[in-house]
């Protein structure tokens, strides 16, 4: 027990520094005002980046005093800047008197018509430190007391490229890049409405990203968005690097192997996702969006399936569900049915299979972890090696594992096929950190199955299924469409209905307007007598189908639930009495 | 909370490894059994397991079946078990047998003449209680001992005997001389009062190896017939060989079996019980009577049998009516068969045949005191009140018994051609 309690213990290391802590210098350095002297403000900013080379001051002597403009190289535009100094010499006459005559009067500034886009004023050097590594210009005046920022953001960025790994066949091929503000008007691209709303915030005390809350005002439930924003905003660490760091600080399992937010790299499946009523992260320096919330159906849904036509699509995603069931199951079956159950097997396959196991010395079960476990080592390796060299690591793992260990009698031959099938089937799933709770989820359902055979598999279906069911996103429970069972959900979760067909977004995350089409698209040639007479029907009963008419219902419910979470558990409960 | 998790995850984790893969057995640690042949001797019983031989199926040699590998057709072992009762015989295997003997794919039990005759109760009640052993497993008599007949088959294109009766079992809807009924089938018809069960007959044919197809006399061959009119050559040394066949079928009264059907009475009863897929009548040409025997063979298509119970004076009257529908297959003299002339004396000609062997067939049945047919069955459903009465005696009430046979043939088609090919004049 003792050994237990050591475990679990909660250890914190107590940082020794003499220094004050990082996240401290620029709470210090906000209350430190301008000093108006020019040199001492230069100085006093120089120094708080400890004179690096890369903090660069310009002088400009104008008549009577001179301007110092500080930028950070690589941050600021280096051709805007000199645009700025270009003007600020050319243009002596106006600056002087701006300068003498107004100080650094912001007003006076803006009027001049110096080239210069966005100008603001700071007083703390605070502000200045956070304008340098924002990529903006300081420009200090003696006696000012302030600094001038001008905005000459712009640094080197990846262009706009096709995503790596969501790549599709029909549909747009641009993913994000690693700019916050590109992936911003990426989105704002597609998505052209003043509803939309993009709210910054910044995380990580040291490194300061830029994080946005991005939804969609009226259709993202507002409970939801303040959610979303509360488990940001308690984030207090001290950088955030890719946006892995915010999804493993707002999910709500965190021991689960299960994703709990999506994430994706292409600004499509982002829009995709607003329009169902969810909200968007998205995290500077990185080209990976999240989105909550989500649901274990939102990880089989590839973009592609939305621009297939919808029997492909439909076809498409039932053989993906099939591949998740391989992926998971097909190793454990196999070793269950063959070490526990060989009455069920064909009678020509139970001598074929016997006589391929005939040499091979370990009980299938180690055959299958051994298998499982050169796999798992082989896509590893192949992953972090560089292109070239992985095609050598697949020809060495193919011939070395589907050959030579099979010949060497270390591995029979079917053994080979069923791990082979179970790896292409998990890379059949579209999303990749789903795919990879499955793989990990093999090794104990391959246990399972080994220890008590069908039995055992049927126990660990259990336990994950209990998860699976307790789990929630953002309060959206994680099969959603399942349990609760949801009948109009249906359209888009193992099938994909037809654009005609899919009227309304997911009725747990999109209930704040739940329509999203006219209910009579669906498309008839001229003289199809029977789709007209069907038309005209509609319309003598005043243009709505009873589906409209339910949905309108839903929308006066929706209006009478104000609490989020509440709302919630109302939805949920409603649609268990309704499935009873 | 979180302690009691992790106790809890433990404690589920550790208990899994006491198990110990509880009953796990690897496909290779096992000895398949694919046929079993049983026999009673002095009281004991005795069964031939016939095991699959892992290494050498479908082998590594290219296949089995080809002349090349030079090794045996047959890919099995033979064990014997013997014992008291039908399960210290299968756990007298035990003792001979270095893997688990495992029965789950065991597809034919074949039971020698005298065991039958003896009573295979014991034996039925054991497969129909062991978890292991199907009720899907085919029950089949052979003449003799079932025990001679799986040491000395050699195998055709099967590995196995149990294989090989897995085949036949489809191929015999071909031909309705004979068929293959399952345990299930078989306990069924036991449990039944107004009906007897049945079982495939098989026999071993033997006959000559034809020469030069093995040449280093491994016991190769497929069922050839090319060597049987130089039975006396004398240099070439012929090994018999050794091939399964089906015959007739074995008729038993409760689980005794009493007798034996020859294959056209056994088409007899599969005519009754409308169980044919597919046969051939041979009938005489009517257009040249003189010329040859039977050399016109009909194809028959469709069967359609009913069975009517009528009372008549207190007593059950059973009706069986046959509709035929066949096709012309066959034709060995010339001249046009498709008019209607010919036509209807061939029609003719096969009802007579449909009736004559379901004559015998109720015949033979009535002497042995049986009820194949399920006659019993339908008077009770067609009289149940009669049925009280006669139910007590019933297999023997059998005799006293009129069967009426209303047989009809219906020519349909002639295949692909109208005439036989014609010889110049």
């Amino acid at each position: 027990m003792g050994f237990l309690r050591w475990m679990f213990k909660r250890r914190r290391p107590e940082w020794k520094l003499k220094l004050p802590k990082p996240e401290a210098v620029l709470g210090e350095l906000a209350k430190t005002p301008i000093p108006p002297v020019l040199t001492a403000a230069v100085k006093l900013v120089k120094e708080t980046f400890g004179n690096c080379p890369d903090v660069i001051s310009r002088e400009v002597k104008l008549d009577g005093s001179p301007l110092v403009a500080i930028y950070v190289d690589g941050l600021a535009d280096k051709s805007q800047v000199e645009k700025v100094l270009d003007s600020l010499l050319l243009k002596r006459p106006l600056v002087e008197r701006a300068g003498i005559e107004l100080g650094a009067s912001l007003k006076r500034w803006e009027e001049s018509g110096l080239p210069m886009g966005e100008i603001k004023t700071a007083r703390t050097v605070g502000a200045v430190v956070t304008a340098l590594l924002n990529g903006e210009t300081c420009l200090f005046g003696e006696e000012w007391g302030q600094a001038l920022l001008i905005d000459t953001k712009g640094w080197e960025k990846r262009a706009i490229s096709e995503p790596d790994t969501e790549t599709v066949i029909r549909g747009p091929r641009e993913g994000y890049v690693e700019n916050l503000r590109t992936n911003t008007s990426l989105i704002r691209r597609r998505l052209r409405h003043p509803n939309l709303r993009i709210e910054h915030l910044v995380l990580g005390d040291i490194t300061n990203t830029q994080v946005a809350i991005v939804y969609i005002k009226g259709l993202a439930n507002d409970k939801l968005v303040e959610e979303v924003r509360r488990r940001l905003m308690r984030i207090k660490i001290d950088g955030v690097l890719e946006s892995n760091y915010l999804e493993e600080l707002i999910e709500d399992a965190p021991f689960s192997p299960f994703p709990q937010v999506g994430h994706t790299e292409r600004p499509d499946r982002s829009v995709a996702n607003l329009l169902e009523g969810k909200v968007t992260i998205l995290t500077d320096g990185t080209p990976f969006a999240l989105s909550v919330p989500v649901t274990l159906s939102c990880f089989m849904q590839s973009p592609e399936d939305y621009y297939e036509r919808w029997p492909v699509a439909l076809g498409i995603r039932i053989f993906r569900y099939l591949s998740l069931f391989i992926s998971l199951f097909l190793p454990s079956l196999y070793v269950a049915i063959t070490t526990f159950h060989q009455e069920m097997l064909p009678t020509a396959l139970t001598v074929s299979l016997a006589m391929q196991r005939e040499r091979v010395p370990y009980p299938a079960v180690v055959e299958a972890l051994l298998m499982q476990i050169t796999f798992e080592i082989l896509i590893e390796a192949g992953v972090r090696l560089p292109r070239p060299l992985g095609q050598a690591i697949g020809i060495v793992g193919a011939l070395v594992i589907g050959e030579a260990a099979v010949r060497a009698g270390l591995i029979s031959a079917a053994m080979v096929i069923v791990i082979a099938a179970t790896a292409i089937s998990s890379f059949a799933v579209p999303a990749f950190d789903l795919a990879i709770a499955v793989r990990m989820l093999r090794l104990p359902m391959i246990f399972f199955g080994a220890v008590l055979g069908l039995f055992g598999i049927f126990a660990g279906l259990l336990l994950i299924l209990i998860h699976l069911a307790s789990l929630r996103s953002f309060g959206v429970p994680y099969l959603a469409g399942w349990a609760p069972f949801i009948p109009r959900d249906q359209k888009d979760i193992v099938v994909r209905a037809s654009w005609w067909a899919m009227y309304t977004r997911p009725e747990l995350m999109g209930f704040a307007d739940l329509k999203r089409e006219a209910g009579d698209l669906k498309p008839h040639a001229p003289g199809d007598r029977r789709a007209i007479a069907e038309e005209a029907e509609a319309e003598a009963k005043g243009g709505t189908g009873t589906e409209e008419k339910a949905l309108e219902d839903r929308e006066e419910e929706k209006e009478k639930a104000p609490e989020y979470r509440a709302g919630m558990r109302r939805n949920v409960r409603r649609l268990r009495r309704k499935g009873r | 909370m979180r302690r009691a998790l992790v106790l809890a995850l433990t404690f589920v984790l550790f208990s899994s490894f006491l198990a110990g893969c509880w009953n796990r057995r690897e496909i290779n640690e096992l000895a398949i059994v694919s046929a079993v042949g049983i026999d009673r001797e002095n009281g004991l019983w005795r069964l031939t397991a016939e095991i699959f031989r892992p290494l050498t199926v479908g082998g590594e040699g290219g296949g089995g079946g080809g002349g090349a590998g030079g090794g045996p057709v047959r890919q099995a072992w033979v064990v014997r078990g013997e014992g008291y009762t039908v399960f210290q015989a299968v756990r007298d295997m035990a003792l001979k047998v270095p893997r688990r003997v495992y029965w789950a794919h065991c597809t034919a039990a074949i039971v020698g003449e005298e065991a039958a005759r003896a009573g295979i109760n014991e034996m039925l009640d054991f497969w129909d209680r062991d978890a292991e052993l199907r009720r899907s497993t085919n029950i089949l008599v052979c003449r003799g001992k079932a025990e001679d007949l799986i040491v000395a088959n050699q195998g055709s294109l099967e590995k196995t005997v149990g294989l090989e009766v897995v085949g036949l079992k489809k191929t015999a809807r071909a031909d309705a001389h004979s068929r293959i009924t399952s345990i299930h089938e078989f306990l069924v018809a036991l449990a039944a009062s107004g009906a007897d069960p049945v079982a495939s007959g098989l026999e071993l044919k033997v006959m000559p190896e034809p020469p030069g197809l093995t040449p280093g006399g491994g016991g190769e061959g497929g069922g050839s017939q090319g060597g049987r009119g130089a039975g006396g050559g004398g240099e070439v040394k012929k090994q018999p060989m050794h091939v399964l066949r089906l015959k007739g079928l074995a008729l038993f009264r409760n689980d005794k079996l009493v007798g034996f059907f020859e294959p056209k009475e056994a088409r007899g009863l599969n005519w009754v019980q409308g169980d044919i897929t597919s046969t051939v009548i041979n009938v005489k040409c009517p257009l040249h009577p003189v010329k040859r025997d039977n050399n016109v063979a009909l194809e028959l298509f469709r069967l359609r049998t009913k069975l009517e119970v009528k009372e008549k004076e207190g007593r059950p009257e059973v009706m069986v009516k046959v509709k035929a529908e066949l096709g012309l297959a066959d034709q060995g003299c010339p001249g046009d068969l498709t008019k209607p002339g010919p036509t209807r004396s061939l029609e003719r000609q096969a009802a007579t045949v449909i009736r004559n062997e379901i004559e015998a067939a109720v015949a033979k049945a009535k002497n042995l005191g049986v009820d194949p047919f399920a006659f019993g069955e339908a008077i009770h459903r067609g009289q149940p009140k009669l049925w009280k009465n006669i139910e007590k005696d019933w297999p023997q009430g059998l005799k006293g018994l009129t069967v009426k046979i209303d047989s009809r043939a219906k020519i349909r088609r002639s295949a692909l051609s109208n005439t036989a090919p014609q010889e110049s004049p």
